[in-house]
């Protein structure tokens, strides 16, 4: 046989070690396919709420391709581990350096190429059922199948290039200098673990300095401490496995009590050794399953904007006429057909603005005229759109600023009015929405009924609200006065309007956008961690096997064997999940302060959903493992 | 010219008890000869051949290979050596399971880029001497110990190497397997002025060499040569095993 031959025939007939890695460069390549049908699907790019969701989608794209990368690297370096026995073996019978290069690169090609064609053909025949939810998710009605030749061409040349890289990679990775080792890899026993004291209390400092920030972040502070807590987290992780968890199991150790009990003294002892062994592959795991958490969480979490948007808009839909022109009536009787032809039923008020000129004011920057609103009216609002509020009613000059906003930062602000130069000083806030920002585009006060009638405005402008029970009702009414559900004021178009309900659509389908990317992303993420805890185990497998295969020697019962491997697989697959759901729990905490609402609900669904998927995993794997070990024991 | 050349051959492994695997090994072997190396476990016989093999390195002393010292080359021309002058057959026979019987054996002219006409005709020389003509196209699960032992073998000579270096060669077989292995080593020692080095401690394998090297403690302990007849030597051999094993102080069992 010639050498291409060899190596060929070496990588096709040696099917199970490769099933594994090939089958996650095949998944890799069929996710990063099935994006690439979206974006450059020509049904999708029509649309302008859909640019967004193509920048998103592109993004996501580069992130699953820079992983998929270091994932592949991860999981070659991983076989060439587990095959220096065989290379000792053509070492010996004389293989150069540069022909086990070329053989290592050869191979590497073959897999990547038969990924990619594989990983193609998945998202051709997947394809249709992932346009089918994407369409659903994104609210576009059925997306019809449309084979992308740029979609193709894209996976196929990007990942033609990733596999290229690896192969120049891998060649590095094989390092011989002196064949016994090669021989002896798998038969050398590992060296004992050794523990710095000090890194140890490193880690557990840094962990708990960015627990404490996390837990305490304000809106503010969030995006100062973002990346350092971010830095440290990751650097805490670290050396808590590589230093903090062997320490702590060396202390179990010395308990003799409780080490020489039972099957203790088996699992500890091989925890101790495998903790250190294993620390990178765990902090890897880790740090990419609180990713995923984040990824997720962070977008579930958005569900509360949603639930807040009732809040955010007293009256469902909001008229601010600007001048007294017949047109408003007219614009307003359309409103009102419409709402009439949907059968929807409304109340209407309206209220008046007076715009009070400023002279000065201790904020940075002075507006010229601010509107204001008598208390009264503030309660009528407040009270046609249902909210309870408890507040007393203003005397004299006391002020409340106008809320415009869920949450907005105000701050204390004092006007000086041009109007005998009265002095009015901001200090709280209402507690409710009077106007939506959409509506009247700046700040406003709310005054005492009796300084409004005092108060002589330089504009006065009539604000016309409707209120109804629900306010997805409304979306698209009033299509013809407003596209988009909001306007600003041009000389043809003299007022403003918010669709609360049009505005609400727009949003939950940003929202289901990004929550689609960010499931797909935290899924790829998820089974990565999934497939680097599969790579370990298999990696250790012989070792396992002559390692369990000298205890039954001594006297171990099936029932034990089973014991201490399912205490150990239980540790492999949860301490690293259970310190990300750690790691996750106190970003979310950084995350609330930026929500009203309480947004625990979505969080728990998040995490438990995942917990759920990583017992599934555990199961399956143990179910595997321990036949595959006691094919080899009697 | 000697084919091979062990002078003050030492190897010691470090680590936190430094151990004194081989200590002032001298020998030589001629062209054509089969000799054969013995001696209780833990005296060092693998070690020594894995030095000579390249497998490992010596911590002191020259090795001289057709003139060569391998361990003086460098990375590339080790390997062409180990192609050109060396072949190997190891106890637990190192086949690739990945391939064929046929494709086992050509592997070092593989290696080497031989056309695939040449490689047939030293393939059918090969197989057709160790009767495995016809088991060429099957896997290695596929075929007894004793098969798996003369693949091994033709894998070894396939290549015409200058030295044959062989660990317990028949460890792994059963009576008739290991008899059919020796002898059809002794056949190509014979027919093809084959140099063997065998390290075993079956002294049946061992009455089959030349003459047999005993090994005790990393050093030399004696020689034996073979003279006409292979009963007495295996006598002899045994004998020796027995002094070597026991006390210095026991009467030797020498038959007279």
């Amino acid at each position: 046989m010639t050498f291409p031959q060899f190596v060929y025939r070496n990588v096709v007939r040696n099917k199970r070690t490769y099933a594994a890695h090939f089958l996650s460069s095949a998944f890799s390549v069929m996710i990063f396919f099935v994006y690439a049908l979206f974006i450059f699907h020509p049904d999708i790019k029509k649309g302008v709420a859909n640019v967004l969701a193509i920048q998103l989608m592109t993004a996501a794209e580069v992130i699953m391709y820079v992983f998929s990368f270091l994932f592949v690297l991860y999981s070659v370096s991983t076989f060439l581990k587990s095959r220096k026995r065989e290379f000792g073996i053509l070492m010996m019978h004389g293989m150069t350096r540069g022909q086990l290069n070329k053989m290592v690169f050869l191979e590497n090609m073959i897999i990547g190429i038969s990924a990619i064609v594989a990983g193609i053909g998945l998202g051709l025949i997947t394809g249709k059922l992932f346009l089918m939810i994407g369409s659903q998710v994104v609210g576009m009605g059925d997306l019809p199948f449309y084979f992308s030749t740029k979609a193709l061409l894209l996976t196929a040349i990007a990942f033609l290039i990733l596999f290229f890289c690896i192969s120049l990679f891998t060649t590095a990775l094989v390092r011989v200098n002196k064949l016994i080792d090669l021989f002896q890899a798998g038969v050398k026993p590992k060296k004992e673990p050794k523990v710095s004291v000090l890194l140890s209390i490193l880690s557990a400092i840094l962990l708990l300095v960015s627990y404490y920030l996390a837990a305490t972040a304000t809106m503010q502070t969030l995006v100062f401490r973002m990346l350092p807590v971010i830095a440290m987290t990751v650097i805490g992780t670290y050396f808590f496995y590589t230093q903090l968890s062997v320490f702590l199991v060396k202390l179990l150790q010395r308990n003799r009590g409780l080490f020489w009990k039972k099957t203790n003294i088996v699992t500890i002892s091989s925890l101790a050794y495998r903790l250190k062994d294993n620390a990178r592959m765990f902090f890897m795991v880790t740090i990419v399953s609180t990713v995923a958490f984040c990824a997720v969480g962070t977008l579930a979490s958005m569900n509360v904007m949603n639930k807040q948007f009732d809040k955010a808009f007293p009256a469902e839909i909001s008229y601010r006429a600007v001048d007294d022109q017949p047109i408003h009536q007219q614009n307003l009787k359309q409103i009102e057909t419409e709402l009439k032809a949907k059968e929807i039923p409304y109340t209407m008020n309206q209220v008046q603005l007076k715009f009070v000129a400023i002279a000065s004011s201790t904020d940075r920057y002075t507006p010229e005229k601010i509107p204001v609103i008598s208390f009264a009216d503030y309660k009528k609002i407040a009270k046609a759109a249902g909210y309870k509020s408890i507040e007393k009613p203003l005397v004299g000059t006391n002020v409340l600023e106008m809320r415009t906003a869920s949450f907005s930062n105000w701050e204390e602000i004092t006007y000086t009015l041009k109007q005998d130069q009265i002095k009015l000083a901001q200090n709280k806030s209402t507690k409710n929405v009077v106007v939506p920002m959409q509506v009247i585009f700046q700040s406003g006060l709310v005054v005492s009924d009796e300084l409004y009638a005092k108060l002589t405005p330089v504009d006065t402008q009539t604000l016309t609200g409707f209120y109804t029970k629900n306010l997805e009702d409304t979306a698209g009414i009033g299509k013809g006065l407003v596209e988009d559900s909001q306007s600003t004021v041009t000389d043809d178009h003299p007022f403003v309007m918010a669709v609360s309900g049009t505005l609400y659509e727009y949003q939950m389908t940003m929202y289901k956008m990004m929550l689609f990317v960010a499931l797909l992303i935290g899924a790829v993420f998820f089974i990565a961690a999934g497939s680097f805890l599969y790579f370990r185990l298999y990696a250790d497998l012989d070792y396992d096997r002559r390692h369990y295969l000298t205890i039954t020697k001594v006297g171990l019962t099936d029932r034990e064997l089973n014991k201490i491997v399912t205490q150990q697989l239980l540790l492999l697959f949860f301490v690293p999940i259970i310190v990300a759901f750690v790691h996750s729990a106190f970003a979310f905490m950084a995350l609330q302060s930026f929500y009203q609402l309480s947004i625990a609900k979505e969080i728990v669904v998040v995490l438990a959903s995942f917990l759920v998927a990583q017992m599934i995993y555990f199961f399956v794997i143990r179910y595997r493992y321990l036949r595959n070990l006691k094919k080899t024991l009697i | 010219m000697s084919i091979l050349t062990v002078d003050h051959l030492e190897k010691i492994y470090e680590g936190k008890v430094a151990h004194k695997a081989l200590d002032n090994i001298n020998f030589s072997v001629e062209k054509g000869e089969f000799v054969g190396v013995m001696g209780p476990s833990g005296s060092g016989k693998t070690t020594l051949l894995n030095l000579i093999a390249t497998i490992d390195r010596p911590t002191a002393g020259e090795i001289l290979i057709n003139g060569k010292n391998p361990h003086v080359l460098n990375r590339k021309e080790t390997a062409l050596f180990r192609r050109h002058e060396l072949g190997f057959v190891f106890q637990h026979f190192n086949l690739l399971d990945t391939l064929t019987v046929e494709e086992n054996i050509v592997l070092p002219l593989t290696l080497d880029g031989e056309s695939i006409k040449e490689m047939d005709k030293k393939l059918q020389y090969v197989t057709k001497k160790l009767g495995i003509d016809s088991i060429l196209k099957k896997r290695t699960y596929e075929i007894s110990g004793g098969q798996m032992q003369r693949t091994a073998i033709a894998r070894s000579i396939i290549h015409k190497p200058s030295l044959i270096l062989a660990d317990e060669p028949t460890g792994n077989l059963d009576s008739k397997a290991s008899k059919d292995v020796m002898e059809t080593i002794t056949a190509i020692n014979k027919e093809d002025q084959a140099t063997v080095l065998m390290v075993t401690h079956d002294p049946f394998a061992a009455s089959y060499c030349h003459r047999v090297i005993f090994i005790k403690d990393g050093q030399l302990y004696n020689e034996i040569y073979r003279g006409e007849n292979r009963q007495a030597f295996f006598q002899k051999i045994m004998d020796m095993l027995a002094l070597l094993g026991g006390d210095n102080r026991d009467l030797s069992t020498v038959r007279l």
